[in-house]
This record gives C-alpha cells, structure tokens and sequence, in this order.
C-alpha cells in the first residue's frame, strides 16, 4: 500500500513531531530513548518511514507486515469460505 | 488473558502462513480464542475446498482454541442476528462471539459485520488480527 504512495521515504524530526502531533524535544526524547529508531547522519537526525509506520498504518510496521501476508491469500480464503456458508 | 472470537478467515491464514498477524494471534499465549461448533464444521469444509491438510486444522483446533457450542440451530441464528450482518451467512460468526462472552471479535471481513451495532449491543469490539495484536501492545 504505501510503496504505490509518493511519501518520502525518511523524515527529520521536526517533520516526525508534526506527524505524531509531538514536540521536536518529545521526538528527540524518543530518539534518545530508543523508541522512535534515528540514523544520525553528521550533526542531524533522519527517521526512516518504518519508525513512523503507526502514524501512517495505525500499526507497527512488523505487524503491518504480516498482516500484509496474510492479505496474499485473503481473497481466495474468503471466497471459499463465502461459498461453503452458502451451504451450510 | 484476553478472550477473542475469531473468524473463520483467521485460523485458515494461519494454516497457509506461519509469517502473518493470523498465526502470531492464534500462537499468543496472553489470548483465549475460541470458534463455534457451527464454525469448526464450516472449517474442515474449507480446509478440503482449499486443500490445505486436514491434520493440520485438528491439531490447532485441539491445541490453541476453545470450541463453543451453539445453542440456537443456523436458521434460529440468522433470525436473531440478522441486523448485526450484511450477509446472513456471516450471522453464526456473531452468535458465537455473543455465546463465548467475548470482547474481541477477529475477523478479516469487517465490511460485512454492522460493528456499531454489535459493540453497542453486545459490547464486542471487531478488529483485523493486525489491528487486535497493535491493541495488545498498548495495553
């Protein structure tokens, strides 16, 4: 889903404290603290988009993940299962 | 220990892939999840439509899920339940999350469940099994 979306695919914090409805010091706080994953590249912070995946999916980006594998075969699942109901 | 009714979509993704949301659900060990009678029969339909390994569905049946049994038959069900569901076919999947006295019905079909009416009535919530392990992780 967000790989067909044009979003960048890293953020600095001031653009991650906007996205969360955070403070830039709440984001850094984060990023000290081990919660919101950072590169630190130089002097400067980048945040890669799956730090922020909550914000974009509501869910972590593991767990996006696998449901996303789950939605491979979801399709074909559901139509067997819609057509056993039928004759139930 | 959360006790969660799941949709017969849940337990078949967890058959086809140990990798997704389904198969760390039913292997959660801070969640009870429980299936009807109505549904078991329903699953060993689909396993067979699917040929997925019928071993494979009795041994989680027996080992991760509680099987409740309903007390209504299906036709009494869709009576009952039929202002819960779009497709009546899908009112069973009710019924059990009402029988089971859970507060979480999982299920990958949430366009087909009238969600604020089953909340409201019965006070079960319905979530994607992604959606439902997020949730636990908040808590």
């Amino acid at each position: 889903m967000l790989n067909q979306i044009n979003i960048p695919q890293t953020y600095t914090p001031e653009q991650v404290a906007s996205i969360l409805q955070l403070t830039k010091n709440t984001v850094y706080d984060l990023i000290g603290r081990g919660e919101i994953i950072a590169k630190k590249i130089g002097k400067v912070y980048r945040i890669p988009v799956t730090s922020v995946y909550f914000a974009l999916t509501g869910m972590d980006y593991d767990l996006y993940l696998s449901e996303k594998e789950d939605f491979k075969n979801l399709d074909r699942v559901e139509k067997a299962i819609k057509e056993v109901r039928k004759n139930l | 220990m959360i006790n969660a009714f799941l949709d017969s979509d849940v337990i078949i993704s967890s058959l086809i892939s140990i990798l997704g949301a389904s198969y760390q659900l039913i292997n959660n060990k801070n969640i009870n999840c429980f299936i009807s009678n109505i549904s078991y029969k329903e699953l060993l339909l689909v396993v067979k439509r699917l040929n997925i390994d019928e071993k494979k569905l009795k041994a989680v049946v027996k080992e991760k899920l509680k099987i409740v049994k309903l007390s209504q038959n299906l036709k009494q069900i869709k009576l009952n339940y039929k202002n819960c569901v779009k497709d009546l076919n899908d009112a069973h999947i009710v019924a059990g999350a009402v029988e089971s006295k859970v507060n979480f019905l999982i299920t990958f079909n949430l366009k087909d469940f009238e969600i604020n009416r089953i909340k409201e009535k019965y006070n079960i919530k319905i979530m994607s099994p992604g959606t439902f392990l997020q949730f636990l992780r908040s808590k």
